[in-house]
């Protein structure tokens, strides 16, 4: 994940108390923990209190935060490592298969859980992306990524674009998508991995790296 | 005549930015408040000096990880300070130490108060209720320093 320039400022804002500045934290990064407390299965109680105990601590990390840039990064590993203490210590209680040291009953395997992180950072990439565009463009991107999809004929009532240019401007804006920082970082790490499972240092080290 | 029955069906890209999309949308409401409201919290700890959490038994295997064996027994956590540190052993109770062992007064704190309090006895020992949930911290002082752990959940 690689944040655009206004993260920086954002940070630097609010560790001088621009609360305007911690709401815009708060609003980029949010989805993030949250996707974190679903990939582990928590409980809605439980993920509560994993999402207040990772912004009180970053309140109290803002001014150490000594690479702005590492922001995404710092926040997605506070809340794996409270994610993963009460999973684990959940564990402690279940019932084990003795065979495989695994939790019987309903519990999910750890590769769906590491599937569901990899997704999770991979749409804060998306978002950030989307961050980094011009107004409109993200605008058209995010009418057209609206569920239920709205059709084209709404889009133009809402933009007062004529119905025949969504398509080619949409198919403009994704391509301006693709060439935001956070988006070529995404894109580039994936095919460096694919090749040699290489340079992806904005990650959590991989198994396949040690 | 519908010509786009899914406008965003036929491109991976897009699909994608759908699900993103929908997934920050599905965060509850309540997570949002209570992420802006920690803001309030940025100058409350003025006056103590922030202790570093040094160890965690429980974070002690890679978090990459999460199928590490749990080490069995009460998870212990050492905050360390300038001139005093503290020490938690979680069980049933929160049983503390501060070291250098010495007499104070210790504050269990939530975000909507205090929820326990306890002294520390002339070795530094002391015993907390442990709290249902909820981060916590835990606020030390003695003599000559006044600390507090940062956010955690026992």
């Amino acid at each position: 994940m690689l944040v655009d320039d206004d993260v920086p400022q954002l940070v630097t804002a609010a560790s001088r108390g621009d609360q305007g500045a911690w709401n815009a934290i708060v609003d980029r990064y949010l989805p993030l923990v949250y996707s974190v407390t679903r990939a582990y299965r928590l409980s809605r109680s439980d993920a509560e209190d994993v999402n207040q105990t990772v912004w009180l601590r970053l309140v109290e990390h803002l001014d150490h935060l000594r690479e702005p840039r590492a922001l995404p990064k710092w926040i997605l590993t506070t809340a794996r490592h409270e994610c993963s203490r009460l999973t684990r210590a959940g564990r402690r209680e279940q019932p084990v298969d003795p065979l495989t040291d695994r939790a019987l009953g309903g519990a999910v395997g750890d590769e769906v859980v590491e599937a569901d992180l990899l997704r999770a950072e991979r749409q804060q990439s998306l978002r950030d992306g989307l961050a980094q565009l011009r107004p409109a463009d993200r605008r058209l991107l995010v009418l057209l990524a609206e569920d239920p999809p709205r059709s084209y004929r709404e889009i133009s009532e809402l933009t007062g674009m004529p119905i025949g240019s969504i398509g080619p401007t949409r198919a403009r804006c994704l391509e301006r998508l693709r060439e935001t920082p956070a988006v070529r970082a995404l894109l580039a790490g994936e095919s460096a991995a694919a090749h040699t499972r290489g340079d992806r240092d904005e990650r959590a080290p991989t198994p396949q790296r040690r | 005549m519908s010509a786009h029955p899914r406008p965003n069906g036929d491109d991976p890209l897009l699909a994608e930015l759908a699900e993103a999309w929908s997934a920050a949308r599905a965060v509850p409401e309540s997570m949002r408040v209570a992420a802006r409201a920690a803001f309030a919290w940025r100058t409350v700890g003025e006056g103590l000096e922030l202790l570093v959490l040094a160890h965690d038994s429980a974070l002690v295997t890679d978090a990459g990880d999460v199928r590490a064996a749990p080490s069995d027994g009460p998870r212990e956590l050492t905050f360390r300070g300038a001139a005093l540190s503290v020490e938690l052993e979680v069980g049933a109770d929160v049983m503390g130490r501060l070291v250098p062992p010495r007499p104070g007064r210790v504050t269990l704190a939530g975000t909507h108060g205090v929820l326990a309090e306890a002294d520390a006895d002339a070795l530094g020992c002391f015993r907390l209720t442990r709290p249902d949930c909820g981060p916590v911290r835990v606020v030390c002082r003695t003599d000559d320093a006044a600390v507090s752990t940062g956010w955690i959940r026992l």
